[in-house]
């Protein structure tokens, strides 16, 4: 057991290039006539490579902020009886910005929420220092009764019609956290709360 | 997978449907590797994948508690996120976007066959899979090692799992062999 751990720990090292010239002979002269040793290798090197491949490095950190407003938004659905809460599934502030892009550009956020069995999708672009554009589409709403908007903040209460298509824009939303409530035939259907 | 490998998996899951949001985090911490590779193998960008991440975890959030036997749960995760990567694209060709041509084109990247990107990205899956149901304490140092983004030193690993640094080592063996073992059982091709 002491010895396959040894030579594992060799193999780790060989993968990362941190076995001295003598070393790595051995470990070859080793792999070149025992095939589980060389399937072992395969294994850690695919390993190894997992970090490389998959933008892991940008999308960790996001991935378990994301989870965490994800578990506190479901929270917000205790009962079938009341409207739907949104729940948050893509924020692109989450996300590192490009390098490349400079930051005025990349000013403008991307939000999705799960509404029960919509989908809300909010694009919101700065307009001054404490107001924003909003424009939202709900997809998948296919009620036939006009779809309603609120957008309610401790200041201000504003109200849109959706468009045919359950698009809907808002020109001034503060740049404070707030909430947009879904309406249809004067019913509450669902209450999203955006937190800026 | 071995039966202590499956009551590892199940008290997790366990701890997740009672409101643990640090089991769920180190549930994520057991998927998301398989996640964004399949997005990666399917040629999604970073936001992409990220997008496609959020919806398959509040779908994983809203059913978990209706998956039969806790080693399924790897195989529900990659259906739902090739269904949300396809479905992705589908919407993507609805809305006449502006196709990237070096990710979309009809030629494979690198000179690969359809059939080799395949069987690549299965034979992935089927690594992440097996990782994923290691024991805890095997599967964190196998994920510090391997994938934390921050590549801790062996100091760090030792002072965030709370173990000794001469530990590491055997541990690590067991942790690979075990995964070894798991994957020749599924004629993982090496």
């Amino acid at each position: 057991m002491q010895e396959r751990t040894e030579i594992i720990d060799k193999l780790f090292r060989y993968v990362r290039g941190e076995l001295s010239e003598t070393e790595r002979k051995q470990v070859e002269k080793r792999l070149a006539s025992d095939t589980e040793l060389t399937e072992l290798l395969a294994l850690i090197t695919d390993l190894h490579q997992q970090r490389q491949t998959t933008s892991w490095d940008e999308l960790y950190k996001p991935a378990h902020k994301l989870l965490q407003r994800l578990l506190q938004d479901t929270r917000k659905n205790t009962s079938e009886d009341e409207p739907v809460h949104g729940i948050t599934i893509f924020d692109s502030n989450l996300l590192p910005q490009p390098e490349e892009i400079r930051p005025a550009i990349m000013n403008s956020r991307r939000l999705k929420y799960s509404v029960g069995d919509w989908q809300l999708t909010v694009t919101i672009y700065p307009s001054s220092p404490d107001s924003c554009e909003l424009i939202g589409q709900l997809e998948g709403y296919q009620e036939s009764a006009p779809l309603i908007v609120k957008l309610i903040s401790k200041r201000m209460k504003s109200v849109i019609r959706a468009n045919e298509f359950h698009i809907f824009r808002f020109d001034r939303a503060p740049l404070v956290p707030f909430t947009l409530q879904f309406e249809s035939g004067g019913q509450v259907l669902a209450i999203v709360d955006i937190g800026l | 997978m071995t039966d202590n490998m499956k009551k590892d998996l199940s008290e997790l899951i366990q701890r997740c449907l009672s409101n643990n949001d640090d089991a769920w985090h180190e549930l994520i911490d057991r998927i998301s590797p398989l996640i964004f590779s399949i997005c990666h193998k399917m040629n999604l960008s970073r936001d992409e994948s990220f997008d496609v991440f959020g919806q398959v975890c509040v779908r994983l959030v809203k059913s978990l508690g209706d998956l039969q036997s806790a080693d399924r749960i790897f195989s529900y995760v990659t259906s739902i996120t090739r269904n949300q990567v396809l479905s992705f694209f589908s919407k993507a060709i609805r809305q006449s976007r502006i196709i990237d041509e070096s990710s979309r084109q009809d030629t494979p990247p690198q000179g690969k066959t359809p059939e080799e990107l395949f069987a690549e990205m299965k034979r992935n899956e089927l690594l992440l899979e097996a990782l994923g149901t290691l024991p805890e304490h095997e599967h964190k140092l196998i994920f510090a090692l391997f994938l934390d983004p921050s590549e801790p030193t062996y100091e760090e690993i030792a002072q965030k799992l709370n173990i000794p640094i001469s530990s590491i080592g055997p541990t690590r063996g067991r942790a690979l062999r075990k995964l070894y073992r798991v994957l020749k059982r599924k004629n993982f091709e090496f």
